[in-house]
């Protein structure tokens, strides 16, 4: 008898284990989920959010600023461990973030950091160093929320807001300035004027000066563009394959020197004609926003200030004639990039459409920020529906 | 005389210990095995969708879950939804699961709720503003009895991804407010008084 009840025990404590360790080991994944003091997430549970094909929403805290992963079961190729522990420290325009894992996820995850500042801007970049890495999607309206896509992880990201970097314009001085600025600062004006003329030369050019084949614009020496040599192998720092031979080389943004004692004329152009090929194709909501014949802005001659790059042309064009003009700054390119003109944006005539730009019947293989225009230029934005083959472009996306 | 009754004893103790245990392990089976479902606050949740591929995909439809009711009748309910209208276009509410009581005499029945919803003006100001008012003096509720065993959709959100929407986007949808609002007013459920939680939801755009 003794032994019996003995047996009914062991056997009601090890059903009673089993029970508990097997609800344990799952988890609710309807619920979010608060990371242990230690971050460690265990693979049994990366695998259940596998198995189920769930949403996993794992929160956490640091410094007082909340964060969230959102694990896709439909992303997780390779269950294993993971510590989603992270370390967050924010700063005035700028919050850093330092990692637990150390090794690469293995598939994408969604990190979301709910700031306590509203930064003022509509993208941000992460940076390793000074290095963009990924670009960071923000939202939220009382409070900014960064939202980094990750697959690989590092030690630390730092998050900035993009800003376009400012250009240094050299004023021209034979046109009446505003009272009020000149009663501020009337005798600093010619050292300003000489500070913004001395304005960083980027480091593309800096090796051509020496050999004298190209003077920066300083308004005393004639102005001269740099051209491909064809002898670059490598993509550059902001991921550009290099400039085809005798192709203009890209002028850095924040390099940029606009003289505006100088002007010059381009012709500009917008059209989209590609789409009346590609109907079919078009969001039907779209199909308003389409010119009969294709052409949004017909072939103008432009006036421009020495330094302007295409871009600054494009906003000042669209402007001026009052055409719908969406772009982003992408500093993981360095330029801005055009998301939309007229209404028409990338995507909405299928998966390979979107805007690009040609410039004397030659398609930069750089942002449009980058391209320093010339006197006499021919600017032409088209919109492509087949990744730049229906327009005479190679893949440029 | 006395070894049986000691025998007795014993036999009668290890059945009571053998009864507790098993009570407790059935007690434990059922409290993990529940999803928390009954014992949490009652919570709505605007479910996140699965990866967005803009290749393929241009509307998105998100469910609004609530985990469970209080014990009274709820003849009104409200809920304001933030999202970004540069970005996404409100088209609509489709109907969900979670019905009402249909009282006609006698009868108890179930109806869905008619949901009030005005897609233009939320999305000039980018809150989806929802109602629901039982004209009927409280014949046409939600009730905790009408809820599914899982899955409570109160109704669905249809919304249109913009041109401007690229890969890498989060969008998210943010719930600023919700009531139930019940007949005694002391048992309406109101995010502002922490009787009803919310779980915003968020559409990511596959990269």
């Amino acid at each position: 008898m003794k032994r019996l009840i003995s047996l009914l025990l062991t056997a009601v404590v090890l059903v009673t284990f089993c029970a508990c360790a097997g609800n344990f080991a799952k988890i609710d994944l309807q619920e979010a989920v608060t990371i242990p003091d230690n971050g460690l997430i265990e693979k049994d549970i990366i695998e259940q959010i596998k198995t189920q094909n769930a949403i996993a929403t794992f929160v956490g805290e640091s410094n007082g600023i909340p964060y969230e992963w959102t694990i896709f079961g439909s992303d997780i190729t390779q269950p294993k461990d993971l510590n989603l522990l992270i370390s967050v420290e924010e700063a005035e325009q700028e919050a850093n973030i330092t990692f637990a894992q150390q090794e690469a996820f293995g598939f994408p995850v969604l990190l979301s950091v709910h700031l306590n500042a509203l930064w003022d801007t509509q993208s941000a970049t992460a940076y390793l160093g000074e290095q963009p890495v990924a670009s960071v999607s923000l939202t939220g309206t009382d409070a900014t929320i960064l939202n980094l896509g990750l697959e690989e992880t590092v030690e630390k990201f730092v998050v900035r807001p993009d800003v376009e970097p400012e250009k240094a314009v050299i004023p021209d001085v034979t046109k009446p300035e505003p009272e009020e600025s000149s009663q501020q600062q009337p005798e600093k004006q010619p050292e300003q004027t000489k500070q913004q003329v001395a304005a960083p030369v980027d480091d593309y050019l800096s090796d051509v000066k020496e050999s004298n084949d190209r003077v920066y614009s300083d308004g005393k020496t004639e102005d001269d563009r740099v051209y491909s040599d064809g002898k670059d192998t490598e993509k550059d720092q902001y991921l550009t394959d290099p400039v085809p031979e005798g192709k203009p080389m890209t002028v850095e943004p924040e390099n940029q020197v606009i003289d505006k004692r100088k002007t010059y004329t381009c012709t500009f152009s917008i059209e989209c004609s590609t789409i009346l090929n590609n109907l079919e194709d078009l969001d039907p909501d779209k199909l308003e926003m389409v010119p009969s014949n294709g052409t949004i802005l017909a072939k103008t001659e432009v006036e421009f200030y020495e330094g302007e790059s295409v871009y600054d042309v494009l906003q000042r064009v669209c402007r001026e004639n009052s055409i719908h003009m969406e772009a982003s700054w992408t500093p993981i390119y360095n330029s801005s990039y055009v998301e939309g003109i007229h209404n028409l944006y990338e995507f909405d005539c299928g998966s390979l459409s979107g805007w690009m730009y040609r410039v004397d019947g030659w398609y930069p293989n750089y942002g449009c920020s980058r391209y320093q225009l010339k006197d006499g230029e021919r600017v032409e934005w088209r919109y492509t529906c087949d990744l730049g083959n229906d327009v005479g472009g190679r893949n440029l996306f | 005389m006395r070894n049986i009754s000691a025998k007795n004893k014993k036999r009668i103790v290890a059945a009571i210990i053998c009864t507790l245990l098993l009570v407790l392990a059935i007690a434990a089976a059922v409290l993990l095995t529940d999803k928390g479902g009954s014992f949490g606050a009652p919570t709505l949740t605007i479910e996140t969708p699965q990866k967005i591929d803009l290749s393929q995909t241009e509307e998105v439809t998100l469910d609004m879950n609530i985990s469970h009711l209080g014990e009274a009748l709820y003849p009104a309910a409200s809920m304001s939804i933030r999202f970004d209208p540069s970005k996404l276009e409100f088209l609509g509410l489709e109907e969900g699961n979670l019905f009402v009581l249909d009282q006609a005499g006698n009868e108890f029945g179930r109806i869905l709720p008619e949901w009030s919803v005005n897609p233009q003006q939320s999305n000039k100001n980018g809150c989806i503003n929802i109602m629901y008012l039982d004209m009927t003096g409280g014949k046409h509720s939600f009730n905790q009895n009408l809820l599914a065993e899982e899955d409570n959709v109160v109704l669905r959100l249809n919304f249109r991804l913009r041109g401007s929407v690229r890969p890498g986007d989060v969008l998210d949808l943010v719930l600023e407010d919700a009531v139930f609002a019940a007949s005694d007013e002391s048992q309406s459920l109101a995010m502002t008084t922490n009787t009803l939680r919310a779980k915003n939801g968020k559409i990511v755009v596959g990269g």
